[in-house]
C-alpha cells in the first residue's frame, strides 16, 4: 500500500508534471503576469493620465494652460507608459522562463546524461 | 459516499460526498504522510543538486571564466547535468508549493462590502433530497481544522461503538478546534459545566456496527457550508460546524439553555468571532487599496488645485482613512446603499438625519473607506472627502466675515473639482445666519460643490426643514440600530477597548451594555451609549482586578446603576429582606391603610424581580380619601424606605398647575426653560412621583398623563423623550371624600364603595379613560381615634429623635399622648391638626425649657397630662 502510494506520488508526479506545468501551472503564471501588468498600470496611473489627456492640469483653463497641460500629460504618458512597459517586460521574462524551464530541464538532462554516458 | 441531501448555490449542487469510514481515514492519513515525505525528498534532492551544481561551477567554471561556462553548458558535462537535475527538482517543488498554497476551490460569492453584521443575509436552503445538477463536494471547502473536526467526530462515535455519527459527535469534537474554545470563553462558560451531561448523553446513544453517517450530521455539514457562503467566508471552519451541530441537536440546545445560553446569544457570539476575522481580512485588503490613494490636495489625474481657504477650516477624511485613523463601518448596508443611490441617481447633496450617536459619522467614515478603495459611483472616484469644521467657519467673526470664509470654502471646493464636502451638524450654519444658508443653497444649486451633511431629527424639524437648505438636500434617515445590530456593532468595537484597557470582555457584558442601556438610558442612542458603558466597565474591571480582568455583565450593571441610580444588579440578601419586609418598614411610618401599603409594596417587588411590563411606569396608583389620612405620608414612607430618602420623591402640588399655561411648567415651553417634571425625571429616572391633589390640575394636564400612564414616556418641549418606565407614580385626590366618609360610617363594603366611586362620584372629576389607566385605585379610610393615637406615638418618637441629636432624652406619658390625640383628631381633616397641636403644646414647651437653660445634655424631658413638662436630671459625669 505504502509502496503503491509512494510510486504513484513520485512516478505519477513525474508523468503528470508536464501536463500540470502547461495547464494549471501556466494558467497560474498567466494570471500572475496579467496582475503584474495591471498593478504596474495602476501604480503609474496610466489609465487616469490617458483619460485626462485633454483635461487641463491644476484647473488652469486658459488656452496656454491647456496647451502646456497637453504637452506635460503627453510626456508623462510617454514616461509612465515606458515604466509600465519595462515592468511588463520583466514580468514577461518571468513568464517566458516559466514556459521554457521544464523543456530546458528535460532536454538538458537527456543531453548531458546521454552525452556523458556515450562520450 | 452517496449523498442524501444538498444545497443549490449559483446553479450548482453542493453535497457531502467525502468518504468517511475507518479505511478511508487510514488511507487519507497515509496519503498525507506519503505526500509530505515525497515533498521533503524532492526538496532535499533539489538542494543537493544545487550544491552539486555549485561545487562543479566552483571547481571548473569559475577559475576558467566564460569559455568554461559555455563549454559546460553546450557540451555534455556534470555541471550541465547537475543544473538540469536541479531545474527538474525545482519544477517539482514549484508545482507542489503552488498546489499546497492555492485554494482548491473558491467559495460561491454573495455578500456586500460591509457584510459582517447584516440580518439580511440569506442562508441557502438545504434540500433533503439531492437536486439535479452539477455536484460539488462541500468537503473541498472545509478548512483543515474543520476536516479534523469531522474526522474526530467520526472517531468519537467509533470509540463509543455508536451505530451512527450524530450532530452530537460533531458538536463535541468541534469544542477543541479552531475558534470554538474562544466562543466558550466569550460566553464565560467552562467545559466542565457541560462535560458530565455530554458524557451521560454519549453513553445513552444506541450502539451498533458502523458508525454510519446520520442524515442530521450530513445536513449539519452541508448547512455549515451554506452558512459560510451566506457570510462571505473564504472557507468552512469549525465554528460553522459547531453552530450547525448545536442547531440540530435538541439535547445540546437544552444543555446550553441550562447554562443560560440560548440560540440568539450563541449566534451573536459566533458572529462576534466572525466579525473579528472579517475585519482583519477587510483591513488587509483595504491597506493594499489605500496605497494608491493620494493623501494631499492633488488627485491622481492632477486636475485639482490648491485649496488654502478650505484647508484652514477642514479635515481631509480620505487622508485620515488612508492613514488608518477612521473607524471601520459595521452594518448600515441599507443606509450606505441609499447614500450611493442618491449620489448616483441625480448627484444631489445628501443630508443624513439621525439622533446623536447612532452612527452618522461612522457612515461618513465608511464612505471615506469606499472612496479610498475607489469602490464608489463615478462622481466620487478620484476625489477626496473633506470635513468642514462649521464652528471654525462661523465662530468668532461677524456675519460678513463668516460669509467670506464660506465663500472661500465653496470656491476652493468648486475650482478644485475633486472635493466632496462633509458638513456635520448643518443646523449650526442655518442658526448662525440665514445668509450663510442661502450661500450654500446657491452653491449647491449651481453644482459648485457636493455636500454630505448631518443633523439630528430635532434640529431638522426645528431649523433645517424650515430653511431653504432642505430643498437642495436629499434626506437619508439614519435610525437607531435595533439591539441585535447594536450588539454586533459593539462586538466590532470591543477589540479596541480590550486592547486599550488590557481586559477581556464576555458576551454577557456586551449584551447587557446594549439591552440595559436601551432600557434605562434615554439621553443618548445606541450604539454610542453602549460603547461608552463598555469603556467604563472595562476601566472598572481593570481597576478592581488588574490586567487581563474578565469584564462581566455585573461590571456593566454596576456602571449603569451608578449612572442612572436604578438598582439593576442581582437582588442581594439585604435587599431581599428589605423587599420582603417592606410592609412592616412602611408601617413604622404609616398607621393603618393596609390595602394601600400592600399594593405599593407588591408593585416594588414585581418591579425588582422584572415581572412587570417594561413599557409602562412601574405602577400608577390613585389614592383617594379625605385629608390627613396618610396619602402623602405613605408616598413619603415608600420614598424613604426604598428610594433612598424622602428627597428621592418628586412631588408636584397640582393646585399650582390650574391654568392652561402650566402645562409648559411641567414639560417646558418651546424654546424656553426645561419642564419641571420632565427635567426632574430625566435626571432621576428611578424615582417616586407624587402628584398631590390631582383633581385641581388643568384638564390638559390630565390628558398629558394619559400618555405617561399608558406608554411610560413623554416628549418635552425640546423634543426629547423622557422615560417614566422606572417611576412609581402616586396620584392623590380628595375627590369623593364626602362619599367615602359617609360610606365608611354606614359600613359599606370596600369593593362596593370603590365601584361607586369610580362609576359615579369621580365621573365629574376624571375621565373614565384616565381612571382605567391606573394600576390601582386605593381608598384611604378615615382614621379612627385608635389610629390617631398610634400616629401621636409616632410623632412623639419623631420629637424624641430630634432631641436625641442634642443629647437630650424625651418621652411622653400615655395620658399625655391620649390627650394630644384627642385634641389633634378632627373627623374632617384626619390627623392633620395633630402636627399643629404637637408643635404648639410639645415643641413650644421644650423650646422654652431649652432657652431658659433648664435642660442640659443627658437630661430627660417627660411630657405629662395637661402639657406639663418635667425634667429628670441625668447623672453627672
Amino acid at each position: 500500500m505504502v509502496f503503491r502510494l509512494v510510486a504513484s506520488e513520485v512516478f505519477g508526479g513525474v508523468a503528470l508534471l508536464p501536463v500540470w506545468w502547461y495547464t494549471r501551472g501556466l494558467s497560474i503564471m498567466t494570471e500572475w503576469f496579467r496582475k503584474s501588468v495591471k498593478d504596474a498600470s495602476e501604480a503609474f496611473a496610466l489609465g487616469v493620465w490617458m483619460k485626462n489627456l485633454f483635461v487641463p492640469m491644476y484647473g488652469d483653463n486658459e488656452w496656454s494652460g491647456r496647451v502646456i497641460s497637453f504637452g506635460v500629460r503627453f510626456a508623462m504618458i510617454f514616461v509612465r507608459g515606458g515604466a509600465v512597459a519595462a515592468w511588463s517586460a520583466v514580468a514577461f521574462v518571468g513568464l517566458s522562463l516559466y514556459v521554457l524551464v521544464l523543456p530546458a530541464a528535460i532536454l538538458g538532462l537527456l543531453y548531458h546524461s546521454v552525452g556523458l554516458i556515450l562520450f | 459516499m452517496v449523498p442524501h441531501a444538498g444545497v443549490l448555490v449559483g446553479g450548482k449542487v453542493y453535497v457531502w460526498s467525502e468518504p468517511l469510514d475507518e479505511a478511508s481515514l487510514a488511507k487519507k492519513r497515509l496519503a498525507v504522510k506519503v505526500q509530505t515525505g515525497v515533498s521533503a525528498g524532492i526538496l532535499a534532492a533539489a538542494f543537493l543538486f544545487f550544491l552539486w551544481f555549485g561545487w562543479g561551477m566552483f571547481l571548473h567554471v569559475v577559475p576558467n571564466g566564460m569559455p568554461a561556462f559555455w563549454s559546460a553548458a553546450l557540451r555534455p558535462s556534470f555541471v550541465g547535468l547537475s543544473f538540469s537535475l536541479f531545474l527538474l527538482a525545482a519544477s517539482f517543488v514549484i508545482q507542489r508549493m503552488f498546489e499546497i498554497t492555492r485554494k482548491k476551490t473558491t467559495m460561491p460569492d454573495g455578500t456586500s462590502s460591509f457584510a459582517t453584521a447584516s440580518e439580511d443575509k440569506k442562508v441557502p436552503m438545504i434540500e433533503s433530497t439531492v437536486p439535479d445538477g452539477e455536484r460539488v463536494n462541500v468537503a473541498d471547502f472545509f478548512h483543515a481544522d474543520a476536516m479534523k473536526t469531522v474526522e474526530d467526530a467520526y472517531k468519537l462515535a467509533a470509540s463509543f461503538g455508536h451505530a451512527q455519527m450524530l450532530p452530537l459527535h460533531l458538536f463535541i469534537s468541534s469544542l477543541s478546534h479552531g475558534d470554538v474554545p474562544v466562543v466558550f470563553g466569550r460566553l464565560g462558560l467552562r467545559f466542565d459545566a457541560i462535560g458530565d451531561a455530554l458524557n451521560r448523553r454519549l453513553l445513552s446513544v444506541p450502539t451498533g456496527t458502523g458508525p454510519t453517517f446520520s442524515e442530521d450530521a450530513e445536513q449539519a455539514l452541508i448547512a455549515a457550508f451554506a452558512n459560510a457562503v451566506a457570510r462571505g467566508r473564504s472557507t468552512v471552519t469549525p465554528i460553522e460546524l459547531f453552530y450547525e451541530a448545536y442547531r440540530r441537536d435538541s439535547f445540546v440546545q437544552e444543555l446550553l439553555y441550562d447554562v443560560k445560553v440560548d440560540e440568539a446569544r450563541l449566534s451573536n457570539v459566533v458572529e462576534w468571532i466572525r466579525i473579528t476575522d472579517a475585519l482583519r481580512e477587510r483591513y488587509d485588503n483595504y491597506r493594499r487599496a489605500a496605497a494608491f490613494k493620494p493623501t494631499g490636495p492633488m488627485n491622481r489625474s492632477m486636475t485639482a488645485m490648491q485649496t488654502p481657504a478650505l484647508d484652514s477650516v477642514s479635515e481631509d477624511l480620505t487622508a485620515a482613512a488612508v492613514g488608518g485613523r477612521l473607524p471601520m463601518l459595521i452594518g448600515r448596508e441599507a443606509q450606505m446603499e441609499e447614500i450611493l443611490r442618491v449620489i448616483e441617481g441625480g448627484g444631489r447633496s445628501v443630508l443624513l438625519v439621525g439622533p446623536e450617536g447612532v452612527g452618522k459619522n461612522a457612515l461618513i467614515s465608511g464612505l471615506a473607506e469606499l472612496m479610498v478603495r475607489e469602490d464608489v459611483p463615478k462622481m466620487l472616484q478620484d476625489r477626496r472627502l473633506v470635513s468642514v469644521v462649521l464652528s471654525a467657519v462661523i465662530s468668532g467673526v461677524d456675519a460678513s466675515e463668516g460669509q467670506q470664509r464660506l465663500i472661500g470654502v465653496l470656491n476652493d471646493a468648486g475650482r478644485s473639482g475633486n472635493v466632496v464636502l462633509v458638513m456635520q451638524n448643518i443646523e449650526q450654519l442655518v442658526e448662525s445666519s440665514p445668509e450663510l444658508a442661502s450661500l450654500l443653497v446657491d452653491a449647491l444649486n449651481r453644482r459648485l460643490a457636493f455636500v454630505i451633511a448631518t443633523t439630528t431629527p430635532e434640529a431638522y424639524a426645528q431649523t433645517v426643514e424650515r430653511s431653504p437648505i432642505s430643498r437642495v438636500f436629499e434626506v437619508v434617515n439614519v435610525p437607531e440600530p435595533d439591539t441585535t445590530e447594536a450588539i454586533r456593532i459593539v462586538e466590532s468595537k470591543v477589540g479596541a477597548i480590550e486592547y486599550d484597557q488590557n481586559v477581556i470582555f464576555t458576551y454577557d457584558a456586551i449584551e447587557r451594555a446594549v439591552l440595559l442601556s436601551d432600557r434605562y438610558v434615554h439621553t443618548s442612542y445606541l450604539p454610542k451609549k453602549a460603547i461608552g458603558i463598555c469603556k467604563e466597565a472595562a476601566l472598572v474591571a481593570f481597576k478592581a482586578r488588574g490586567e487581563n480582568a474578565i469584564v462581566t455583565g455585573d461590571d456593566v450593571e454596576k456602571v449603569l446603576a451608578a449612572k442612572t441610580g436604578i438598582p439593576m444588579t442581582q437582588v442581594s440578601t439585604d435587599e431581599k429582606d428589605k423587599l420582603l419586609n417592606l410592609e412592616s418598614t412602611i408601617h413604622a411610618r404609616v398607621i393603618g391603610q393596609d390595602e394601600a401599603v400592600k399594593a405599593v409594596s407588591s408593585a416594588l417587588r414585581r418591579a425588582r424581580t422584572e415581572l412587570r411590563a417594561q413599557n409602562k411606569p412601574i405602577s400608577t396608583f390613585l389614592f383617594l380619601g379625605p385629608s390627613g389620612v396618610g396619602k402623602t405620608a405613605l408616598a413619603k414612607a415608600v420614598a424613604a424606605s426604598y428610594f433612598g430618602g424622602e428627597n428621592a420623591m418628586l412631588r408636584f402640588d397640582m393646585s399650582e398647575y390650574q391654568d392652561q399655561a402650566s402645562v409648559y411648567r411641567l414639560i417646558g415651553a418651546p424654546g424656553g426653560e426645561a419642564g419641571l417634571m420632565t427635567e426632574a425625571v430625566r435626571r432621576n429616572p428611578f424615582s417616586l412621583i407624587l402628584l398631590d391633589e390631582f383633581e385641581k390640575a388643568h384638564p390638559n394636564i390630565l390628558n398629558l398623563f394619559l400618555q405617561v400612564f399608558d406608554e411610560g414616556r413623554l416628549t418635552d418641549s425640546a423634543g426629547r423623550t423622557v422615560d417614566f418606565t422606572n417611576c412609581i407614580i402616586i396620584v392623590t385626590s380628595n375627590a369623593g371624600s364626602a362619599y367615602i366618609q359617609q360610606a365608611v360610617s354606614e359600613g359599606v363594603p370596600n369593593d362596593q364603595m370603590k365601584t361607586r366611586l369610580i362609576e359615579e362620584e369621580l365621573r365629574g372629576t376624571y375621565r373614565p379613560e384616565l381612571l382605567n389607566r391606573f394600576d390601582g385605585v386605593i381608598v384611604f379610610h378615615p382614621l379612627t381615634p385608635d389610629d390617631v393615637q398610634q400616629i401621636t406615638y409616632l410623632m412623639i418618637a419623631q420629637v424624641a429623635e430630634r432631641l436625641e441629636a442634642k443629647g437630650i432624652m424625651f418621652r411622653a406619658t400615655d395620658e399625655a399622648v391620649q390627650e394630644l390625640s384627642t385634641k389633634g383628631y378632627d373627623p374632617k381633616f384626619g390627623a392633620r391638626p395633630l402636627r399643629r397641636i404637637i408643635q404648639e403644646e410639645v415643641d413650644n414647651a421644650i423650646a422654652t425649657a431649652l432657652l431658659e437653660g433648664k435642660v442640659s445634655r443627658r437630661d430627660t424631658i417627660v411630657l405629662h397630662h395637661g402639657g406639663r413638662i418635667e425634667i429628670e436630671k441625668g447623672k453627672a459625669l
